[in-house]
C-alpha cells in the first residue's frame, strides 16, 4: 500500500542529489520544494523503513489537517 | 436603656463572662478561647463605651462619680501583653489611643453606668462587649458564604484589571468597529499594513465578495480539482480578520491590516480538509511570493507527550531565516466547560511556529482553546480575540460570526503586519519578539494565554 510522506532534507545535503537518492529508494515524487528543503511523495509502505534509514532526512507520513 | 440593659446584663453576668481581657482581644488570631466562653450567647458581660478624644479624664470622673466605676488608663501594649490582668467587677480600662473604655460593672452598677453615659456629652455610646470567636468555632455555612463573596469579589476585580489593562470591551458596541479590533487596539494605530505581505493558507477566498473584489489578491490552489474560490467560508473569514478593508461594504470594520498585500493559498478543500503535503506546498508558494507573515488557521490534534513535527519545525526555521514568520492556530480540541484541556495542535506545537490561543471579550480563554500541556514544545505563545468574531463570509450571507483559534490567528498575523510596516527591521524572530513583548498580560495562566493578548 502506498503512503504519502514528507521528507525534510538537512541543509548540508545537496537537494538535487538527495532527490535522486530518494527516487532510487522507491519514492514517487509528488512535489520537490527546494526552497524549503522538502520533498513530498508516495512510497510503498514496505519500502518506508529503508527511506527512514537515510542519513540527513526526516521522514513523516502526511497527516490529515483541518480548519481550526 | 438603663432598665433594659439591667435585665439583659443580669442574664449575661455569668462567671465565665469575666474572662481575661487579652484573650478576647486576641482570640481571633490566636484561637485560644475556650468552648465554655464561646457558649455565653455571644456577650462577655462587659461594656464598651465610646469617649470623645479630648474628654477621657472628664468621662472617667463621670463614671467614677455616677456609677462608682474605677477606670485605669492603659496602652495597647499593656492590653496585648501576655500577662495582662483581667478586669474585676466595678473597674475598667480606657484605651487612650482609641477613645474606648472597657468596663466591667457589677449587676447593680449597670443602670448607673447607662445613666452616666446618657447624661454625659463626652461619652457617645455604650454597647455590650461581644466574644470574638476563633475561626474553627464559626458556622461553616458562614465561612462558605464569606468564601463565595471573596471569590465573587476576586472575579470582579480581576475582570476589571483585565479591562483596565486594555480597552474595556466586555460590553463593547460594535456598530463601527468589532470588539476584537478594539481589544487589540488595531483600530487605534496609524499603520495599516501597507507594504507588508500576509499569506492566508486556508480554504481559499471569495474573490467576488464586495470587500475583496476590487483588490488584487494573488492566489493559488493546492487542492486537486478545486479553484481558490472558497466553498467553505473559513478562509474568507480568516482573510477578512487579517486584512479586511477599512471601510467595508457593511459596518462594522473587522479587518486588522486593511492595506496589507494579501496572498491566498488554498491548502484545505472546500470540506475544510487537507494534508501536511498541501500545507507544505502552500508555505513554499507563500515564501516564493515574498510573504512576510504566513497565517495558518489549521491543524491536527496532538496527543499528550507526542513530539512536534521535525519537518514543520525545519520549514519554520527556514522561513524565519528568510525573514518570514509562520503563525498558526493552537487548536479547538479542549472543552473547558468540562475542565478538559487538550494540547496545542500540529503544526502550531513546533517551537518555531507561533501558536495562537483564543480569548473572549472578557479576556477569558475560549472554552475550546487548547493549552500548553506538552513539555516538548507545544506551548501557547500568545492569544487573540477568538469568540464571537464578525468577518467576511462568501455568498449571500456576506458576513458571519464564528469562533475558534482560527479567528485569533489572523488577528495576530494582521497585527504583526502593523508592526512590520512600522519598523522594516521587524521580521522573522524580531517580529515574534515584538509581538510577545507588546502583548497585554492577562490573569489567566500562561499555559492558556502565553504572553497575553496581542496588542497593536
Amino acid at each position: 500500500m502506498n503512503v504519502l510522506v514528507n521528507i525534510s532534507i538537512d541543509d548540508n545535503l545537496d537537494f538535487a542529489k538527495t532527490l535522486a537518492r530518494v527516487r532510487r529508494k522507491g519514492l514517487k515524487v509528488v512535489q520537490a520544494m527546494d526552497q524549503i528543503g522538502i520533498i513530498s511523495g508516495q512510497i510503498d509502505d514496505r519500502k518506508l523503513p529503508d527511506l527512514r534509514k537515510m542519513q540527513g532526512l526526516d521522514v513523516e507520513e502526511s497527516r490529515a489537517i483541518e480548519v481550526r | 436603656m438603663a432598665s433594659g440593659s439591667n435585665s439583659e446584663n443580669s442574664a449575661l453576668t455569668d462567671e465565665n463572662a469575666f474572662s481575661d481581657m487579652t484573650r478576647h482581644e486576641t482570640a481571633g488570631s490566636s484561637g485560644f478561647m475556650t468552648d465554655v466562653q464561646a457558649s455565653i450567647e455571644g456577650y462577655t458581660g462587659r461594656y464598651l463605651v465610646m469617649i470623645d478624644d479630648d474628654s477621657i479624664s472628664t468621662a472617667a470622673k463621670s463614671l467614677r462619680s455616677q456609677a462608682s466605676i474605677k477606670l485605669e488608663t492603659v496602652t495597647k501594649s499593656d492590653v496585648f501583653s501576655s500577662d495582662s490582668k483581667s478586669i474585676t467587677p466595678g473597674e475598667g480600662f480606657v484605651f487612650k489611643e482609641l477613645g474606648i473604655a472597657v468596663i466591667n460593672p457589677s449587676p447593680d452598677q449597670v443602670g448607673s453606668v447607662s445613666a452616666s453615659v446618657a447624661q454625659s456629652p463626652e461619652m457617645q455610646a455604650m454597647e455590650p462587649e461581644r466574644f470574638v470567636y476563633p475561626a474553627s468555632q464559626i458556622d461553616i455555612s458562614y465561612l462558605k458564604g464569606f468564601r463565595d463573596a471573596v471569590n465573587d469579589l476576586y472575579d470582579r476585580i480581576t475582570a476589571a484589571d483585565d479591562q483596565t489593562l486594555g480597552p474595556a470591551v466586555a460590553n463593547a458596541v460594535e456598530a463601527a468597529v468589532t470588539w476584537g479590533l478594539q481589544a487589540t487596539r488595531a483600530n487605534s494605530v496609524n499603520e495599516t499594513g501597507r507594504g507588508v505581505r500576509i499569506a492566508i493558507l486556508d480554504t481559499g477566498i471569495d474573490l467576488t465578495h464586495p470587500d475583496f473584489r476590487s483588490r488584487p489578491v494573488p492566489h493559488q490552489s493546492f487542492i486537486v480539482n478545486e479553484t481558490v474560490d472558497d466553498g467553505n467560508g473559513h478562509g474568507t473569514h480568516c482573510a477578512g480578520v487579517a486584512c479586511g478593508p477599512a471601510a467595508p461594504a457593511t459596518l462594522p470594520r473587522y479587518g486588522v491590516a486593511p492595506d496589507v498585500e494579501l496572498l491566498v493559498g488554498k491548502v484545505l478543500s472546500n470540506a475544510g480538509r487537507g494534508t501536511d503535503t498541501s500545507i507544505l506546498a502552500g508555505i513554499q508558494w507563500a515564501l516564493n511570493q515574498g510573504a512576510d507573515i504566513i497565517s495558518m488557521s489549521l491543524g491536527a490534534r496532538v496527543a499528550s507527550n507526542v513530539n512536534y513535527s521535525a519537518i514543520f519545525e525545519k520549514v519554520a526555521q527556514r522561513a524565519i531565516s528568510r525573514n518570514a514568520l509562520i503563525i498558526s492556530a493552537a487548536g479547538n480540541d479542549s472543552n473547558r466547560l468540562q475542565q478538559r484541556l487538550e494540547a496545542v495542535s500540529h503544526p502550531a506545537n513546533c517551537p518555531s511556529i507561533m501558536a495562537v490561543g483564543a480569548v473572549d471579550r472578557a479576556n477569558r480563554p475560549g472554552w475550546f482553546s487548547n493549552a500548553g500541556l506538552n513539555p516538548n514544545g507545544g506551548k501557547v505563545d500568545i492569544v487573540g480575540p477568538g469568540v464571537d468574531i464578525h468577518s467576511a463570509w462568501p455568498g449571500q450571507m456576506q458576513y458571519r460570526r464564528i469562533e475558534g483559534t482560527s479567528m485569533a490567528t489572523p488577528f495576530v498575523a494582521g497585527i504583526a503586519a502593523l508592526y512590520a510596516e512600522r519598523d522594516p527591521n521587524l521580521r522573522g524572530n524580531a517580529l515574534w519578539a515584538q509581538l510577545v513583548r507588546q502583548a497585554m498580560p492577562l490573569s489567566a495562566p500562561t499555559r492558556d494565554v502565553g504572553a497575553g493578548l496581542v496588542q497593536a
